[in-house]
């Protein structure tokens, strides 16, 4: 279980966090930027209950 | 116990060329798609979407794309091979989604004009779909000199189709139903 879950914003069942993904871009700083990696770390999020699926930034 | 939840299986038809005979293939699948239980989908077709061309990538999408691809289980994509690629336009638009594609099931059915059957686009577009975070299956529909495989009003011609599809909508839905479980079951 992550730290902090998901709710899914469409049903409000708690989501599942199945894949992060690294991805590249200009910004530098804020949550989810991964130094070493040289990237921001987007956490994947599907909801068990009605599927819909969901992202957010790591941290 | 089984999942009372259809899987969603849009077939994305890559391209918006006049006189495409891809839109023959596109048909077909859906067709063969609309056979099986436990399916629902429905045809997407790129030349009829909303497509920003002044910005690009994740997040720019067409909000009825990115919603079909937040509901989709899996994705068929029908690709006619130009000059050894997928359509700009095609990439475009896959481009303008992420998070909607990451675990999810891809197959490609490649057309081509000529005798080859889009082989080279299936190998130039892998790369692509798994960046994405997209899961390719390992069986392909390769429809090659494709005037002869469907007639100008899409009457099928080769019945050797309806088996290759088939096949690899058995394979798809297969790993459709494995990723639904994963994604939302398997924490990482």
């Amino acid at each position: 279980m992550p730290e902090r879950p998901m709710t899914c914003p469409k049903c409000g069942a708690t989501m599942n966090r199945h894949g992060e993904k690294l991805v590249y871009t200009g910004e530098t700083g804020g949550a989810g930027e991964d130094p070493l990696l040289g990237g921001v770390m987007q956490e994947m999020h599907a909801c068990p209950h009605c599927g819909h699926v969901a992202s957010r930034r790591a941290g | 116990m089984p999942d009372p939840r259809p899987l969603s299986i849009p077939v994305i038809l890559g391209t918006a060329r006049k006189g495409r005979r891809s839109a023959h293939a596109a048909r077909f699948v859906l067709g063969e798609l609309q056979k099986r239980d436990g399916v629902v989908t429905e045809l997407v077709d790129v030349g009829a979407l909303s497509v920003q061309l002044d910005d690009s990538g994740q997040d720019t999408a067409d909000p009825a794309f990115s919603g079909c691809m937040n509901r989709a289980d899996a994705i068929v994509l029908i690709v006619p091979e130009y000059n050894h690629a997928m359509p700009g336009l095609l990439k475009h638009v896959l481009d303008s989604c992420l998070k909607e594609y990451v675990h999810k099931a891809a197959g490609i059915v490649a057309v081509s004009a000529g005798p080859f059957g889009g082989t080279r686009v299936i190998e130039t577009s892998l790369p692509v779909l798994r960046e994405l975070g997209l899961v390719t299956i390992f069986w392909d529909v390769n429809v090659g000199s494709v005037a002869k495989v469907f007639e100008e009003n899409g009457l099928l011609l080769d019945p050797a189709l309806v088996r290759r599809t088939d096949k690899f909508l058995g394979e798809l839905i297969w790993m459709a139903k494995t990723l639904r479980y994963g994604r939302e079951s398997i924490a990482l």
